[in-house]
Protein backbone atom coordinates (compact mmCIF):
# COMPACT_ATOMS: atom_id res chain seq x y z
CA UNK A 1 0.00 0.00 0.00
CA UNK A 2 2.61 2.20 1.23
CA UNK A 3 4.84 1.47 -1.18
CA UNK A 4 2.61 1.75 -4.13
CA UNK A 5 1.12 4.82 -3.27
CA UNK A 6 4.86 6.40 -2.76
CA UNK A 7 7.15 4.55 -5.22
CA UNK A 8 6.87 6.19 -8.14
CA UNK A 9 7.09 9.36 -6.86
CA UNK A 10 9.97 9.09 -4.26
CA UNK A 11 11.89 7.82 -7.99
CA UNK A 12 10.81 10.92 -9.87
CA UNK A 13 11.93 12.93 -6.35
CA UNK A 14 15.27 10.91 -6.05
CA UNK A 15 16.16 11.48 -9.82
CA UNK A 16 15.65 15.01 -9.55
CA UNK A 17 18.53 14.98 -7.42
CA UNK A 18 21.03 12.09 -8.98
CA UNK A 19 19.88 12.73 -12.64
CA UNK A 20 20.07 9.17 -13.28
CA UNK A 21 17.06 7.10 -12.88
CA UNK A 22 18.87 3.51 -11.87
CA UNK A 23 20.39 5.03 -8.52
CA UNK A 24 17.45 6.35 -7.82
CA UNK A 25 15.44 3.65 -8.32
CA UNK A 26 18.38 1.99 -5.81
CA UNK A 27 18.24 4.77 -3.43
CA UNK A 28 14.01 4.15 -3.07
CA UNK A 29 14.61 0.91 -2.67
CA UNK A 30 17.15 1.14 0.01
CA UNK A 31 15.00 3.60 1.17
CA UNK A 32 12.17 1.09 1.65
CA UNK A 33 14.67 -1.62 3.06
CA UNK A 34 15.65 0.88 6.07
CA UNK A 35 12.04 1.46 6.43
CA UNK A 36 11.94 -1.90 7.63
CA UNK A 37 14.59 -2.01 9.00
CA UNK A 38 14.25 0.70 11.77
CA UNK A 39 10.21 -0.28 12.00
CA UNK A 40 10.71 -1.15 15.61
CA UNK A 41 12.56 2.76 16.09
CA UNK A 42 10.81 4.85 13.97
CA UNK A 43 8.71 7.72 15.97
CA UNK A 44 5.27 6.62 14.97
CA UNK A 45 3.86 10.13 15.76
CA UNK A 46 5.76 11.79 12.36
CA UNK A 47 4.22 10.75 9.19
CA UNK A 48 5.62 7.93 6.74
CA UNK A 49 6.10 10.51 4.30
CA UNK A 50 8.62 12.56 5.59
CA UNK A 51 10.25 9.97 6.96
CA UNK A 52 10.53 8.35 3.39
CA UNK A 53 11.12 11.83 1.83
CA UNK A 54 13.76 12.70 4.51
CA UNK A 55 15.96 9.27 4.00
CA UNK A 56 15.37 9.76 -0.07
CA UNK A 57 17.06 13.27 0.18
CA UNK A 58 19.85 12.07 2.68
CA UNK A 59 21.01 9.21 0.44
CA UNK A 60 20.53 11.76 -2.59
CA UNK A 61 22.89 14.07 -1.17
CA UNK A 62 24.99 11.32 -0.49
CA UNK A 63 25.22 9.75 -3.60
CA UNK A 64 26.25 13.38 -4.98
CA UNK A 65 28.95 13.50 -2.67
CA UNK A 66 30.54 10.28 -2.87
CA UNK A 67 30.61 10.98 -6.72
CA UNK A 68 31.64 14.16 -6.70
CA UNK A 69 28.78 15.84 -8.65
CA UNK A 70 27.44 17.87 -4.98
CA UNK A 71 26.60 21.49 -5.98
CA UNK A 72 24.90 23.23 -2.97
CA UNK A 73 24.27 26.21 -5.63
CA UNK A 74 23.13 24.05 -8.44
CA UNK A 75 20.52 22.03 -6.02
CA UNK A 76 19.11 25.62 -4.50
CA UNK A 77 18.23 26.18 -7.72
CA UNK A 78 16.60 23.61 -8.24
CA UNK A 79 14.28 23.75 -5.44
CA UNK A 80 13.36 20.00 -5.58
CA UNK A 81 10.68 19.13 -2.91
CA UNK A 82 8.94 15.48 -2.63
CA UNK A 83 5.40 17.77 -2.28
CA UNK A 84 6.17 18.96 -5.41
CA UNK A 85 6.47 15.50 -7.27
CA UNK A 86 3.49 13.92 -5.52
CA UNK A 87 1.10 16.49 -6.19
CA UNK A 88 -0.93 15.60 -9.08
CA UNK A 89 -2.53 18.82 -10.48
CA UNK A 90 -4.90 17.46 -12.68
CA UNK A 91 -5.13 14.25 -15.14
CA UNK A 92 -6.64 15.79 -18.20
CA UNK A 93 -3.64 18.37 -17.81
CA UNK A 94 -1.40 15.16 -17.11
CA UNK A 95 -2.60 12.87 -20.16
CA UNK A 96 -2.14 16.14 -22.24
CA UNK A 97 1.09 16.95 -21.13
CA UNK A 98 2.00 13.01 -22.16
CA UNK A 99 0.83 13.58 -25.55
CA UNK A 100 2.50 16.70 -26.07
CA UNK A 101 6.30 15.38 -24.88
CA UNK A 102 5.58 12.31 -27.27
CA UNK A 103 4.33 14.58 -29.90
CA UNK A 104 7.63 16.85 -29.24
CA UNK A 105 9.50 13.86 -29.86
CA UNK A 106 8.03 12.69 -32.68
CA UNK A 107 8.83 16.14 -34.13
CA UNK A 108 12.73 15.79 -33.86
CA UNK A 109 14.52 14.39 -36.78
CA UNK A 110 15.19 11.15 -36.73
CA UNK A 111 18.76 10.42 -35.43
CA UNK A 112 18.42 12.75 -32.77
CA UNK A 113 14.93 10.80 -31.60
CA UNK A 114 16.28 7.66 -31.57
CA UNK A 115 19.56 9.13 -29.46
CA UNK A 116 17.13 10.86 -27.06
CA UNK A 117 15.21 7.55 -26.82
CA UNK A 118 18.86 5.29 -25.55
CA UNK A 119 19.39 7.54 -23.47
CA UNK A 120 16.30 8.07 -21.96
CA UNK A 121 14.05 4.84 -22.26
CA UNK A 122 17.48 2.26 -22.28
CA UNK A 123 18.97 4.01 -19.70
CA UNK A 124 22.32 4.59 -22.03
CA UNK A 125 24.88 6.55 -21.56
CA UNK A 126 26.52 9.08 -23.43
CA UNK A 127 29.37 6.40 -23.98
CA UNK A 128 27.55 3.76 -24.74
CA UNK A 129 24.77 5.21 -27.13
CA UNK A 130 28.29 6.38 -29.24
CA UNK A 131 29.73 2.93 -29.26
CA UNK A 132 26.46 1.52 -30.76
CA UNK A 133 25.11 3.98 -32.80
CA UNK A 134 29.48 4.38 -34.00
CA UNK A 135 29.44 8.10 -33.61
CA UNK A 136 31.55 10.17 -31.33
CA UNK A 137 30.35 11.24 -27.90
CA UNK A 138 30.34 14.85 -29.06
CA UNK A 139 27.45 14.50 -31.68
CA UNK A 140 25.75 12.20 -28.91
CA UNK A 141 25.88 15.39 -26.44
CA UNK A 142 24.54 17.70 -29.61
CA UNK A 143 21.79 15.97 -30.64
CA UNK A 144 20.95 15.15 -26.75
CA UNK A 145 20.99 19.14 -26.33
CA UNK A 146 18.94 19.49 -29.63
CA UNK A 147 16.70 17.29 -28.23
CA UNK A 148 15.91 18.89 -24.89
CA UNK A 149 15.78 22.41 -26.56
CA UNK A 150 13.10 21.48 -28.44
CA UNK A 151 11.34 20.25 -25.89
CA UNK A 152 11.44 23.29 -24.09
CA UNK A 153 10.33 25.20 -27.13
CA UNK A 154 7.36 23.21 -27.17
CA UNK A 155 6.34 22.68 -23.45
CA UNK A 156 6.86 26.23 -22.63
CA UNK A 157 2.95 26.57 -21.97
CA UNK A 158 2.63 24.05 -19.86
CA UNK A 159 5.14 24.99 -17.57
CA UNK A 160 2.95 27.77 -16.06
CA UNK A 161 0.84 25.23 -15.09
CA UNK A 162 3.19 23.41 -13.29
CA UNK A 163 4.39 26.41 -11.53
CA UNK A 164 0.83 27.22 -10.78
CA UNK A 165 -0.10 23.84 -9.42
CA UNK A 166 3.05 24.23 -7.37
CA UNK A 167 2.49 27.16 -5.44
CA UNK A 168 -1.14 26.28 -5.28
CA UNK A 169 -0.02 22.64 -3.17
CA UNK A 170 2.70 24.79 -1.45
CA UNK A 171 -0.15 27.20 -0.44
CA UNK A 172 -2.15 24.44 0.87
CA UNK A 173 0.40 23.34 2.95
CA UNK A 174 0.75 26.57 4.60
CA UNK A 175 -2.72 26.66 5.32
CA UNK A 176 -3.10 23.36 6.52
CA UNK A 177 0.15 23.88 8.81
CA UNK B 1 28.39 33.59 -28.87
CA UNK B 2 27.10 31.42 -30.67
CA UNK B 3 29.40 29.02 -29.92
CA UNK B 4 29.58 29.99 -26.45
CA UNK B 5 25.77 29.43 -26.35
CA UNK B 6 25.97 25.86 -27.15
CA UNK B 7 28.65 25.08 -25.35
CA UNK B 8 26.90 25.73 -22.02
CA UNK B 9 23.62 24.48 -23.20
CA UNK B 10 25.64 21.17 -23.87
CA UNK B 11 27.10 21.68 -20.14
CA UNK B 12 23.70 22.49 -18.60
CA UNK B 13 22.54 18.93 -20.32
CA UNK B 14 25.36 17.02 -19.18
CA UNK B 15 24.50 17.93 -15.83
CA UNK B 16 20.62 17.28 -16.37
CA UNK B 17 21.63 13.78 -17.71
CA UNK B 18 23.97 12.57 -15.41
CA UNK B 19 27.08 12.88 -18.06
CA UNK B 20 28.40 15.40 -16.05
CA UNK B 21 32.20 15.45 -14.33
CA UNK B 22 33.07 16.73 -11.17
CA UNK B 23 34.99 19.54 -13.43
CA UNK B 24 32.10 19.74 -15.00
CA UNK B 25 29.41 20.58 -12.33
CA UNK B 26 32.01 23.51 -10.81
CA UNK B 27 32.09 24.71 -13.90
CA UNK B 28 28.33 25.23 -14.52
CA UNK B 29 28.02 26.38 -10.80
CA UNK B 30 30.27 28.83 -11.38
CA UNK B 31 28.56 30.07 -14.56
CA UNK B 32 25.33 30.25 -12.92
CA UNK B 33 26.21 32.17 -10.07
CA UNK B 34 27.99 34.84 -12.66
CA UNK B 35 24.51 36.42 -13.94
CA UNK B 36 21.09 35.75 -13.01
CA UNK B 37 20.41 35.45 -16.77
CA UNK B 38 22.72 32.20 -16.56
CA UNK B 39 20.48 30.90 -13.90
CA UNK B 40 17.14 31.61 -15.43
CA UNK B 41 18.18 29.93 -18.41
CA UNK B 42 19.33 26.80 -16.48
CA UNK B 43 16.01 27.24 -14.52
CA UNK B 44 14.18 26.97 -17.41
CA UNK B 45 16.04 23.88 -18.98
CA UNK B 46 15.72 22.24 -15.62
CA UNK B 47 12.08 22.55 -15.50
CA UNK B 48 11.28 21.18 -18.87
CA UNK B 49 13.60 18.32 -18.05
CA UNK B 50 11.63 17.74 -14.88
CA UNK B 51 8.40 17.75 -16.78
CA UNK B 52 9.75 15.39 -19.26
CA UNK B 53 11.55 12.84 -16.97
CA UNK B 54 8.51 13.17 -14.22
CA UNK B 55 6.16 11.81 -16.88
CA UNK B 56 8.33 9.39 -18.16
CA UNK B 57 9.45 8.11 -14.96
CA UNK B 58 5.84 7.80 -13.87
CA UNK B 59 5.09 5.65 -17.13
CA UNK B 60 8.37 3.42 -16.92
CA UNK B 61 8.49 2.49 -13.02
CA UNK B 62 7.10 -0.80 -13.12
CA UNK B 63 5.73 -0.96 -9.62
CA UNK B 64 5.43 -4.95 -9.16
CA UNK B 65 9.13 -5.70 -11.03
CA UNK B 66 9.84 -3.26 -7.97
CA UNK B 67 7.82 -4.89 -5.37
CA UNK B 68 9.04 -8.24 -6.32
CA UNK B 69 12.38 -6.89 -5.84
CA UNK B 70 11.88 -4.94 -2.39
CA UNK B 71 10.31 -8.34 -1.46
CA UNK B 72 13.20 -10.54 -2.35
CA UNK B 73 15.54 -8.29 -0.46
CA UNK B 74 13.51 -8.32 2.90
CA UNK B 75 13.18 -11.89 2.58
CA UNK B 76 9.43 -11.43 2.00
CA UNK B 77 7.32 -14.32 0.67
CA UNK B 78 9.26 -17.41 2.14
CA UNK B 79 8.51 -17.50 5.15
CA UNK B 80 4.61 -16.75 5.75
CA UNK B 81 5.24 -16.07 9.22
CA UNK B 82 7.03 -12.82 8.45
CA UNK B 83 4.54 -11.79 5.86
CA UNK B 84 1.75 -12.54 8.65
CA UNK B 85 3.50 -10.10 10.87
CA UNK B 86 3.89 -7.48 7.58
CA UNK B 87 0.27 -7.55 7.18
CA UNK B 88 0.01 -6.80 11.65
CA UNK B 89 2.37 -3.99 11.06
CA UNK B 90 0.50 -2.84 8.15
CA UNK B 91 -2.77 -3.30 9.99
CA UNK B 92 -2.83 0.54 10.75
CA UNK B 93 -2.37 1.61 7.35
CA UNK B 94 -5.02 -0.80 5.92
CA UNK B 95 -7.39 0.43 8.52
CA UNK B 96 -6.87 3.86 6.69
CA UNK B 97 -7.02 2.81 3.22
CA UNK B 98 -10.21 1.08 4.59
CA UNK B 99 -11.72 4.47 5.69
CA UNK B 100 -10.75 6.00 2.50
CA UNK B 101 -12.39 3.32 0.24
CA UNK B 102 -15.72 3.45 2.68
CA UNK B 103 -15.51 7.26 1.81
CA UNK B 104 -15.25 7.18 -1.16
CA UNK B 105 -17.83 4.86 -1.48
CA UNK B 106 -20.54 7.36 0.23
CA UNK B 107 -19.52 9.65 -2.08
CA UNK B 108 -19.71 7.38 -5.04
CA UNK B 109 -23.36 6.15 -3.97
CA UNK B 110 -24.68 9.28 -4.54
CA UNK B 111 -23.17 10.38 -7.47
CA UNK B 112 -24.39 7.21 -9.12
CA UNK B 113 -27.93 7.74 -8.43
CA UNK B 114 -27.23 11.07 -10.41
CA UNK B 115 -26.01 9.84 -12.88
CA UNK B 116 -28.98 6.97 -12.53
CA UNK B 117 -31.27 10.00 -12.42
CA UNK B 118 -30.03 11.02 -15.80
CA UNK B 119 -30.60 8.39 -17.28
CA UNK B 120 -33.89 7.66 -15.67
CA UNK B 121 -37.08 8.15 -14.97
CA UNK B 122 -36.97 12.52 -14.92
CA UNK B 123 -35.12 12.13 -18.59
CA UNK B 124 -37.19 14.32 -20.64
CA UNK B 125 -37.03 14.25 -24.44
CA UNK B 126 -37.70 16.92 -27.21
CA UNK B 127 -38.23 15.33 -30.68
CA UNK B 128 -38.75 18.02 -34.05
CA UNK B 129 -40.00 16.08 -36.13
CA UNK B 130 -40.81 17.67 -39.18
CA UNK B 131 -40.47 21.21 -38.21
CA UNK B 132 -37.92 23.38 -36.63
CA UNK B 133 -38.61 24.19 -33.05
CA UNK B 134 -36.95 26.49 -30.17
CA UNK B 135 -36.86 25.04 -26.52
CA UNK B 136 -35.68 26.44 -23.41
CA UNK B 137 -34.29 24.35 -21.02
CA UNK B 138 -34.09 24.06 -16.80
CA UNK B 139 -31.29 26.06 -16.75
CA UNK B 140 -32.35 28.91 -19.43
CA UNK B 141 -30.32 27.61 -21.92
CA UNK B 142 -32.26 27.50 -25.59
CA UNK B 143 -32.16 25.20 -28.41
CA UNK B 144 -33.12 24.88 -31.39
CA UNK B 145 -33.65 21.61 -32.88
CA UNK B 146 -33.19 21.07 -36.54
CA UNK B 147 -36.16 19.07 -38.59
CA UNK B 148 -36.06 15.02 -37.12
CA UNK B 149 -33.78 16.04 -34.45
CA UNK B 150 -33.65 14.68 -30.32
CA UNK B 151 -32.34 15.88 -27.40
CA UNK B 152 -32.56 14.32 -24.19
CA UNK B 153 -32.23 15.87 -20.72
CA UNK B 154 -32.80 15.65 -17.09
CA UNK B 155 -35.98 17.37 -15.75
CA UNK B 156 -33.45 19.38 -13.28
CA UNK B 157 -29.72 19.99 -13.80
CA UNK B 158 -28.07 17.92 -10.88
CA UNK B 159 -24.36 17.02 -10.44
CA UNK B 160 -21.58 18.37 -11.76
CA UNK B 161 -22.50 19.22 -15.36
CA UNK B 162 -25.25 19.82 -17.08
CA UNK B 163 -25.69 17.31 -19.66
CA UNK B 164 -27.83 16.74 -22.01
CA UNK B 165 -27.94 14.43 -25.33
CA UNK B 166 -28.21 15.83 -28.97
CA UNK B 167 -29.42 13.42 -32.18
CA UNK B 168 -29.38 15.09 -35.24
CA UNK B 169 -28.29 19.23 -35.97
CA UNK B 170 -29.40 21.91 -32.91
CA UNK B 171 -28.21 25.40 -31.95
CA UNK B 172 -27.95 25.99 -28.29
CA UNK B 173 -27.82 29.66 -26.98
CA UNK B 174 -25.65 27.83 -23.62
CA UNK B 175 -27.41 29.82 -20.12
CA UNK B 176 -24.10 30.73 -18.17
CA UNK B 177 -22.77 28.90 -15.34
CA UNK B 178 -19.16 28.59 -14.86
CA UNK B 179 -19.80 26.51 -11.87
CA UNK B 180 -21.70 23.96 -13.71
CA UNK B 181 -20.64 23.24 -17.26
CA UNK B 182 -22.84 22.51 -20.38
CA UNK B 183 -21.80 18.86 -22.15
CA UNK B 184 -23.61 17.63 -24.73
CA UNK B 185 -23.19 14.17 -25.94
CA UNK B 186 -23.32 13.87 -29.44
CA UNK B 187 -22.48 10.08 -30.21
CA UNK B 188 -19.56 9.64 -28.45
CA UNK B 189 -18.11 12.91 -29.32
CA UNK B 190 -18.50 15.10 -26.33
CA UNK B 191 -18.39 19.21 -26.27
CA UNK B 192 -18.37 20.88 -23.52
CA UNK B 193 -18.94 24.74 -22.90
CA UNK B 194 -19.19 27.22 -19.86
CA UNK B 195 -21.70 29.64 -21.86
CA UNK B 196 -21.66 30.20 -25.34
CA UNK B 197 -23.62 30.15 -28.59
CA UNK B 198 -23.07 27.40 -31.30
CA UNK B 199 -24.36 24.82 -33.69
CA UNK B 200 -23.58 20.88 -33.45
CA UNK B 201 -24.60 19.06 -36.45
CA UNK B 202 -24.46 15.07 -35.87
CA UNK B 203 -25.16 14.07 -38.98
CA UNK B 204 -23.31 14.44 -42.11
CA UNK B 205 -23.36 12.98 -44.70
CA UNK B 206 -19.47 11.88 -44.43
CA UNK B 207 -20.85 10.85 -40.73
CA UNK B 208 -18.73 13.22 -39.33
CA UNK B 209 -19.88 15.75 -36.10
CA UNK B 210 -19.75 19.22 -36.92
CA UNK B 211 -19.60 21.69 -34.49
CA UNK B 212 -19.35 25.74 -35.20
CA UNK B 213 -18.78 28.50 -32.84
CA UNK B 214 -20.37 31.36 -32.80
CA UNK B 215 -19.40 32.51 -29.47
CA UNK B 216 -17.36 32.34 -26.55
CA UNK B 217 -15.43 28.83 -26.44
CA UNK B 218 -15.87 25.19 -26.18
CA UNK B 219 -13.84 22.16 -25.85
CA UNK B 220 -14.61 19.36 -28.20
CA UNK B 221 -13.49 14.89 -27.53
CA UNK B 222 -14.28 11.74 -27.70
CA UNK B 223 -16.12 10.37 -24.27
CA UNK B 224 -13.59 7.28 -24.32
CA UNK B 225 -10.64 9.11 -25.55
CA UNK B 226 -10.53 12.90 -23.67
CA UNK B 227 -7.24 14.02 -24.25
CA UNK B 228 -7.84 13.74 -27.97
CA UNK B 229 -9.47 17.36 -28.03
CA UNK B 230 -9.85 21.02 -29.70
CA UNK B 231 -10.58 23.96 -28.16
CA UNK B 232 -13.04 26.24 -30.66
CA UNK B 233 -13.10 29.75 -30.92
CA UNK B 234 -15.55 31.87 -32.70
CA UNK B 235 -16.22 31.18 -35.99
CA UNK B 236 -13.80 27.73 -36.07
CA UNK B 237 -15.54 24.83 -36.82
CA UNK B 238 -14.90 21.40 -35.98
CA UNK B 239 -15.22 18.21 -37.66
CA UNK B 240 -15.04 14.78 -35.82
CA UNK B 241 -14.93 11.66 -37.58
CA UNK B 242 -17.87 8.98 -36.45
CA UNK B 243 -14.77 6.41 -35.43
CA UNK B 244 -13.23 8.38 -32.54
CA UNK B 245 -9.91 9.16 -33.86
CA UNK B 246 -10.22 12.39 -36.06
CA UNK B 247 -10.67 16.16 -35.05
CA UNK B 248 -10.19 18.66 -37.83
CA UNK B 249 -10.84 22.45 -37.09
CA UNK B 250 -11.27 24.76 -39.28
CA UNK B 251 -12.32 28.28 -40.08
CA UNK B 252 -16.01 28.25 -40.80
CA UNK B 253 -16.59 29.69 -44.66
CA UNK B 254 -19.94 28.52 -44.64
CA UNK B 255 -22.31 32.05 -43.88
CA UNK B 256 -25.35 30.02 -44.29
CA UNK B 257 -24.79 27.41 -41.66
CA UNK B 258 -27.38 28.82 -39.63
CA UNK B 259 -29.98 29.91 -41.73
CA UNK B 260 -32.47 26.99 -41.38
CA UNK B 261 -32.92 28.90 -38.14
CA UNK B 262 -32.68 32.66 -39.00
CA UNK B 263 -33.76 32.34 -42.48
CA UNK B 264 -31.41 34.90 -43.44
CA UNK B 265 -29.52 33.68 -46.73
CA UNK B 266 -27.13 35.32 -48.07
CA UNK B 267 -25.28 33.89 -52.03
CA UNK B 268 -22.86 35.40 -53.22
CA UNK B 269 -21.87 34.19 -56.52
CA UNK B 270 -23.19 31.20 -55.29
CA UNK B 271 -24.13 28.27 -58.23
CA UNK B 272 -27.84 27.66 -58.59
CA UNK B 273 -27.15 23.80 -57.60
CA UNK B 274 -25.78 25.07 -53.79
CA UNK B 275 -28.72 27.59 -53.38
CA UNK B 276 -31.02 24.71 -54.08
CA UNK B 277 -29.33 22.71 -51.53
CA UNK B 278 -29.87 25.80 -49.11
CA UNK B 279 -32.93 26.31 -50.01
CA UNK B 280 -34.49 22.35 -49.41
CA UNK B 281 -32.43 22.07 -45.87
CA UNK B 282 -33.71 25.54 -44.60
CA UNK B 283 -37.28 25.41 -45.55
CA UNK B 284 -37.66 21.51 -45.36
CA UNK B 285 -38.93 21.38 -48.94
CA UNK B 286 -37.05 19.64 -51.82
CA UNK B 287 -35.90 22.19 -54.59
CA UNK B 288 -34.47 20.29 -57.56
CA UNK B 289 -32.65 22.09 -60.42
CA UNK B 290 -34.02 19.77 -63.27
CA UNK B 291 -32.38 21.37 -65.98
CA UNK B 292 -28.40 20.84 -66.08
CA UNK B 293 -28.03 24.06 -68.27
CA UNK B 294 -28.75 25.79 -65.52
CA UNK B 295 -26.89 24.39 -62.56
CA UNK B 296 -23.99 26.33 -62.82
CA UNK B 297 -25.94 29.69 -63.04
CA UNK B 298 -24.92 32.32 -60.33
CA UNK B 299 -27.15 34.19 -57.77
CA UNK B 300 -25.72 36.77 -55.43
CA UNK B 301 -28.67 37.58 -53.16
CA UNK B 302 -30.16 38.26 -49.63
CA UNK B 303 -33.03 37.03 -48.41
CA UNK B 304 -34.09 38.20 -44.75
CA UNK B 305 -37.07 36.22 -43.38
CA UNK B 306 -38.55 35.60 -46.58
CA UNK B 307 -41.05 32.68 -47.64
CA UNK B 308 -39.76 30.59 -49.93
CA UNK B 309 -42.47 31.84 -52.37
CA UNK B 310 -40.94 34.90 -52.30
CA UNK B 311 -37.41 33.66 -53.07
CA UNK B 312 -38.28 31.21 -55.51
CA UNK B 313 -40.01 34.34 -57.43
CA UNK B 314 -36.73 36.39 -57.08
CA UNK B 315 -34.65 33.49 -58.47
CA UNK B 316 -37.36 33.28 -61.44
CA UNK B 317 -36.83 36.84 -62.43
CA UNK B 318 -33.46 37.15 -62.48
CA UNK B 319 -32.40 33.74 -63.97
CA UNK B 320 -35.44 33.41 -66.11
CA UNK B 321 -36.54 29.99 -64.97
CA UNK B 322 -39.60 28.14 -64.91
CA UNK B 323 -40.83 27.16 -61.58
CA UNK B 324 -42.60 24.15 -60.63
CA UNK B 325 -44.38 22.29 -58.29
CA UNK B 326 -44.36 18.56 -58.58
CA UNK B 327 -46.26 17.93 -55.48
CA UNK B 328 -43.41 17.27 -52.93
CA UNK B 329 -41.38 19.90 -53.90
CA UNK B 330 -40.47 22.51 -56.62
CA UNK B 331 -38.59 21.72 -60.04
CA UNK B 332 -36.26 24.83 -61.80
CA UNK B 333 -35.91 24.96 -65.24
CA UNK B 334 -34.66 27.30 -67.64
CA UNK B 335 -32.92 27.71 -70.94
CA UNK B 336 -29.41 28.30 -69.43
CA UNK B 337 -28.20 32.19 -68.66
CA UNK B 338 -25.59 34.60 -70.20
CA UNK B 339 -22.85 34.65 -67.69
CA UNK B 340 -18.88 34.37 -67.06
CA UNK B 341 -18.58 37.86 -66.21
Amino acid sequence: MLFRSHFKGLCIFAAGYVKDEEAAREIVQDTFVSLWEKRLTIDPSRPVKSYLSTTVRNKCLNYLRDHKKFSRDLLAIENLSYEMTVEQPDTLVETELRDRIVHAMDELPEKCREIFHLSRHQNMKYLEIADKLQISVKTVETQMSKALQHMRIRLSEYLPVIILAITLSLFLLNASG
Amino acid sequence: MEIKDTYFNDLIIRYLYGEATPEDIIELEQWVKADPANAALFTEFQKTWRTVEQTRIAFSVDIDREWNNLASKLGIGEDDRIQSKIVHRKSKILYYALRIAAISLLLLIPAFFLYRNFNGPSEQQLASGKEISTHTLPDGTRVTLYANATLTYPSRFDGPFRKVALKGEGWFEVAHNKKQPFVIAAGNVRIRVVGTTFSVNTQTIQDTREIILTSGMVRVYYENNPQKMALLLPGEKAELSGNGEEITKTANEDVNFLAWKTRHLVFNNTPLSEVAEVLTKVYLTRIRVYDDQIKDCRITATFDKQSLESVLNVLKATLDLRVHYNGTGFDLSGNGCKQGQ
